[in-house]
């Protein structure tokens, strides 16, 4: 995904073709399609199915979240139109996505309390709890939160494995300690055998691929590039409201 | 080390502290300090460390006088590149700073600092549900005194 071709010297700029990658795998055919489904499943099952279960849109369709989106998607994505109606949309696909889900579980409420009315009268109003309704601050919340945690593990691994691809999986570690752990880089060096700038250079090439790699992932969604900077700040906003 | 955590897996809410300091690595210097700030107080340890790096601020200040007085002590520990770099001094002498300023408009409503009300809402807002108890009450107590401040003029 990165431009990136010496990970030392990473690129700041995206080649403009990954504004538009969803787009351009749908004009490839069946092939295009099915790759261009894979990237939305892998990168969306889980935000939606954490969604589904914290605001218990899964429990009103009495389906476990996981199936639940599993169906949404084998439903919708069957029908090769389905992500080309999202590129006219003017919606970031992840809010394309869930209140395709929304509409989805309204579907599946209706076959239900359709069947159940064959069963008896007054069955099908009284079975199914409550509708959840897709609006409200703390729904939204929820999804974008699971949104940005699941845009940064795609971006983590992404990185990871191309640093694996290069051998260079140390360089990885070396990032984590310093960043996350909080270790200096000169004790990083240390155990690595690298001088504190060797290190200090390291870590500053992983944090760009990171950051490559999110932004080709938030282009991927929708973003354009101007806005990914904001973006990534109302990530870090959503994250904010965590009690340690 | 866990070089490989799955964000979402861990319900303790060490994950979000995890990718709120992979955010600050990925701005790098474009990393806002007040993240920074978060970052550090949620991290695992991260009520351990701003009760410590607190702790430094005794005895209370009763006087608005004295809460300047404890801005300026916090202030001359702050160099902006160690800040935005995520230096853990400079990132302690900013709580200090934030919490001076949560403090003095606590206690009578008294702007104490330059910067807009609306950054200094944010950082209260942010780093406020992220510190002990006693500090989350104070950080409670100037959001509302801020809210009700019409007369910036009171700025000193």
């Amino acid at each position: 995904m990165s431009a990136t071709s010496d990970p030392l010297t990473p690129s700041r700029s995206f080649p403009e073709t990954q504004t538009i990658w969803i787009s351009d795998r749908l004009s490839e055919g069946e092939a295009g399609i099915m790759l261009a489904n894979g990237y939305v499943m892998e990168s969306y099952v889980r935000p939606l199915s954490i969604y589904c279960s914290k605001i218990g849109l899964a429990r009103s369709v009495r389906i476990d979240a996981d199936d639940l989106v599993h169906g949404f998607f084998a439903n919708r994505l069957s029908n090769s139109e389905y992500l080309k109606s999202w590129l006219t949309s003017g919606l970031r696909l992840r809010q394309w996505l869930r209140n395709g889900l929304h509409f989805y579980v309204h579907e599946l409420r209706r076959q239900n309390a359709a069947q159940l009315g064959k069963l008896g009268p007054h069955i099908g109003d009284q079975a199914l709890p409550e509708e959840v309704p897709s609006e409200g601050a703390a729904h939204d919340h929820e999804f974008e939160r699971a949104w940005a945690l699941a845009a940064l593990d795609l971006a983590m691994k992404e990185t990871k494995e191309g640093l694996e691809k290069r051998n260079r999986r140390d360089e990885w570690e070396m990032f984590w300690s310093h960043h996350v752990e909080g270790v200096p880089h000169a004790i990083v060096g240390e155990r690595f055998q690298l001088s504190t700038a060797q290190v200090a250079q390291r870590t500053f090439a992983v944090g760009a691929q990171l950051r490559d790699a999110l932004y080709g992932i938030l282009r991927k969604d929708g973003a354009l590039g101007s806005e990914i900077d904001v973006e990534i700040r109302s990530m870090m906003e959503v994250l904010h409201e965590i009690r340690p | 080390m866990k070089f490989d955590p799955d964000l979402h897996r861990d319900d303790s809410g060490a994950s979000p502290a995890v990718a709120m300091l992979l955010f600050c690595a990925i701005l790098g210097p474009n990393a806002h300090p007040i993240d920074r700030l978060a970052a550090r107080c949620a991290a695992s340890d991260g009520t351990l460390w701003s009760r410590q790096v607190l702790a430094a601020f005794v005895p209370d200040p009763n006087s608005v006088d004295s809460w300047i007085t404890w801005k300026e002590m916090a202030k001359a520990g702050i160099r902006e590149s160690d800040l935005h770099a995520g230096d853990p001094l400079a990132l302690a002498a900013f709580l200090q700073y934030l919490c001076a300023i949560a403090g003095s408009l606590a206690f009578d409503g008294t702007v104490i600092t330059k910067t807009s009300v609306v950054e200094i809402r944010r950082a209260l807002n942010v780093i406020g549900p992220l510190i002990e108890a006693r500090w989350q009450d104070i950080f409670c107590r100037a959001i509302v005194r801020l809210d009700q401040i019409k007369d910036i003029g009171l700025t000193k």
